[in-house]
């Protein structure tokens, strides 16, 4: 007799042969006593094999995390996830709080007095207000008690309801909102702004005018001769001060002229700038050519950077640089540092402190001996070496020792936490997740150490919070090693260290090619940091599940 | 083949009025559903995959798709079939990630059928340790062999089921359970003459 193979019993006993092969066997069955048996040892076997898979003689978790955005939880962590929230929103609505404690503190003490300065012209705020001003055709939020109160009212209610609400996307507009409310809310130093503008004509300030309002400006030309006891926000092709500032001026153009008196601080961004007045507060300048003339005389530090840097007039502190071309014939009452390709200090100068210069050669530094300085006289001189990196032994050398110090890392880190080691990502839709959320970690995390600092009591969560970042940015690249090992594991049989050491040597060489290098380490810091964050919290929702499940 | 695996069980009527509610959008309803299976789906994850951490992440993975496709699901097929379809596929789609894909899916595939087994197929496994030994041997078989032994034996999926997973012909799923049966027979065997 033709009996079927065993192949085809064990699939007529999986009910799983096509129905003309399965009559056959049914007849078969009946006939052959064999085979009769080797089917009921093969059933037999099916069952056996049903029972082992359902029993779990591994240590299944008593719970297992759902990280999810609408998992159940338990009213407890509902309300904490929501202070969560309140919080963040707290954080975006910072700057009226922030705004609110230099209100009421009169005067700040000298140490952190550069706090109060920051307040009060924080120009994120001024702009925010100046948006506001124009939208809304000068009409002033603040102009009435009325609006101001119905604006704190809407920044409470975003916030209170950003902690209620469970719906992510709610709760980020919420705080959105919150930020862009705040801001608005927030009175700038002289409560009333005044925004003027002209396409491509010329904006001015007559020297009969006196502006009480922080003003705007922009056109092709700005000039300034009255007073403006706000401060002063200038763009245009060409920005001319000669009037009297009383706040702080932010000028950018292709020239940035400023002959007239400023009584606050002065930044300035163009192709030339010129300074010939009197500045009370300090000078942060940058452009082509940065020149201050005799006639300029300043009462704080001075930052200049330029291809081209001419000082003269008096400067009543310190004075600070970077530029190709840097000519001192001024009087600086304090220190002059900084870094110039080339330097010169001439014989009509005077220096209260130190002169400290990096050059990049020797004769670069042309300091007279008939200048005066008070303090030392260093000269620095830098020479940039050849980048031709590849071809020296200790180039692979700290390659190979930071790609031992990093596995060393590693092997602390899996040791002491085993369970951080994250996942490599399932798809491409995830590994653009996890890029996302490594780049907003990426900006955020300083900024947000940086708020936490600014509240005295919270800098002890500043620095943890900052030293929590270096680590994960550190760690990113060993993350990234890790999936790139796992991937080596199909070509190479090697120990897995070894892998992993092999992938990070690769990654860190990588990281050194010119052009391209410097993207790739950025890409990699990226998608390991989102990464170990992904998987963070997924450990993180693993844990509360099982911390309720305890309760 | 219903399997109540967690603390929380629910009968037929409550699990399919929990079903419609977590279809309207109730969170609290999926949530029942998840703790009604999710010892289930953590069950197959855990065995093809191997490892408990592996498993865990995965099992939540296979609930959250669950839930976002959860308006696709048609009430006349069986529920737990449907999510068992799902924690397979993605089960598979981290193996095929963790190893190059050809490595597992075609080392057997096209190779004819070695010589039919001399073992008899495997008797019932009184003893703990017995079981213990066969789950062990089951644990330690090659993916191409677990992979539709679990889901075949586990996860009570059809060949063509199993096929259209593993992107193999339903000849090749019949021959694959049949050699995986063949290696646990002869693994049970060796351990047993250990013993």
């Amino acid at each position: 007799m033709n009996c079927p193979s065993e192949l085809s019993l064990s699939m007529y006993a999986d009910a799983e042969l096509p129905e003309e092969q399965q009559r056959f066997v049914l007849g078969h069955l009946e006939a052959c006593a064999r085979c009769r048996a080797s089917y009921a040892a093969l059933d037999g076997e099916n069952a056996l094999l049903r029972v082992a898979l359902d029993e779990a003689p591994f240590d299944a978790p008593e719970s297992i995390a759902f990280a999810t955005k609408q998992a159940p939880r338990a009213p407890l962590a509902r309300a904490a996830h929501g202070w969560l929230w309140a919080g963040a929103a707290l954080v975006a609505g910072s700057p009226l709080f922030l705004q609110w404690v230099w209100a009421l503190v009169p005067s700040l003490p000298a140490s952190v007095s550069w706090l109060g300065e920051w307040g009060a012209s924080s120009g994120l705020l001024a702009l925010a207000r100046a948006a506001w001003l124009h939208t809304t055709d000068n009409q002033d939020l603040l102009s009435s008690s009325f609006g101001f109160a119905a604006t704190i009212v809407t920044v409470l209610l975003l916030l209170i309801g950003s902690a209620q609400r469970r719906n992510h996307l709610w709760r980020w507009t919420a705080c959105v909102w919150t930020a862009c409310g705040s801001l608005l809310a927030v009175p700038s130093p002289s409560l009333a702004a005044d925004v003027r503008y002209e396409d491509g004509g010329t904006v001015q300030v007559g020297p009969e005018e006196t502006v009480e309002d922080t003003l705007f400006l922009s056109g092709k030309y700005v000039i300034i001769e009255g007073t403006v006891h706000g401060d002063v926000y200038a763009a245009g092709e060409r920005v001319d001060i000669r009037g009297e500032i009383r706040g702080n001026v932010y000028g950018a153009g292709e020239a940035v002229v400023i002959s007239g008196y400023v009584a606050g601080s002065i930044h300035a961004a163009g192709k030339d700038i010129e300074l010939a007045g009197r500045t009370d507060g300090a000078l942060y300048a940058a452009g082509q050519n940065v020149v201050l003339t005799e006639r300029c005389v300043l009462a704080q530090d001075a930052f200049l950077a330029g291809e081209s840097i001419r000082v003269k007039g008096r400067l009543a502190r310190n004075f600070s640089f970077a530029g190709e071309q840097v000519e001192v014939t001024a009087r600086v009452a304090r220190d002059v540092r900084g870094y110039g390709e080339r330097f010169a200090l001439t014989s009509d100068s005077e220096v209260g402190g130190d002169v400290e210069v990096t050059v990049s050669a020797e004769e670069a530094a042309r300091i007279d001996p008939a200048a005066r300085v008070g303090g030392e006289t260093r000269v620095d001189v830098h020479v940039e070496e050849e980048k031709r990196d590849f071809l020296h032994a200790g180039f692979y050398l700290s390659v190979l020792a930071r790609a031992l110090a990093l596995l060393l890392f590693g092997l602390v880190l899996v040791t002491a936490f085993p369970s951080l080691r994250p996942p490599p990502p399932g798809s491409s839709l995830q590994l653009l997740r996890r890029a996302g959320i490594g780049f907003v970690a990426l900006v955020v995390a300083p900024f947000a150490a940086l708020l936490l600092a600014l509240t005295v009591i919270g800098l002890p969560l500043a620095v943890v919070l900052m030293m929590l970042y270096v680590t994960a940015v550190y760690a990113a690249t060993l993350v990234i090693a890790d999936f790139a090992s796992e991937r080596l594991r199909a070509l190479v049989s090697i120990p897995a260290l070894a892998r992993l050491g092999l992938a990070l040597l690769g990654l860190l060489l990588l990281f050194e090619l010119p052009l391209i290098g410097g993207g790739l380490r950025f890409l990699v810091c990226l998608f390991g940091l989102g990464s170990l964050l992904v998987h963070g919290r997924a450990r993180y929702a693993e844990w509360r599940h099982q911390l309720q499940a305890a309760a | 083949m219903t399997h109540a695996t967690s603390g929380v069980s629910l009968d037929e009527a409550q699990l399919s009025e929990a079903l419609a509610r977590a279809q309207r959008g109730s969170a609290a309803a999926f949530g029942e559903i998840y703790q009604h299976y999710s010892r289930r789906v953590f069950g197959l994850c855990r065995r093809i995959l191997g490892s408990t951490a592996a498993a865990e992440d995965a099992t939540s993975e296979v609930f959250e798709r669950a839930r976002n496709a959860l308006d696709q699901y048609a009430p006349q097929r069986p529920f737990e079939r449907w999510l068992l379809t799902i924690a397979s596929r993605h089960c598979l789609n981290v193996l095929r990630r963790r190893h190059v894909e050809r490595r597992w899916l075609e080392t057997c595939a096209d190779e004819p059928l070695a010589s039919e087994a001399p073992l008899s197929p495997l008797e019932v496994c009184e003893g703990r340790a017995e079981r213990r030994a066969l789950q062990r041997a089951i644990d330690e078989l090659p993916e191409e062999y677990r992979i539709p032994l679990v889901l075949k034996y586990y996860g009570d999926l059809s060949y063509d089921e199993i096929a259209e997973q593993m992107a193999i012909s339903r000849n090749h799923v019949a021959v694959r359970l049949h050699r995986a049966k063949l290696a646990l027979r002869e693994r049970v065997a060796a351990s047993r003459s250990q013993d």
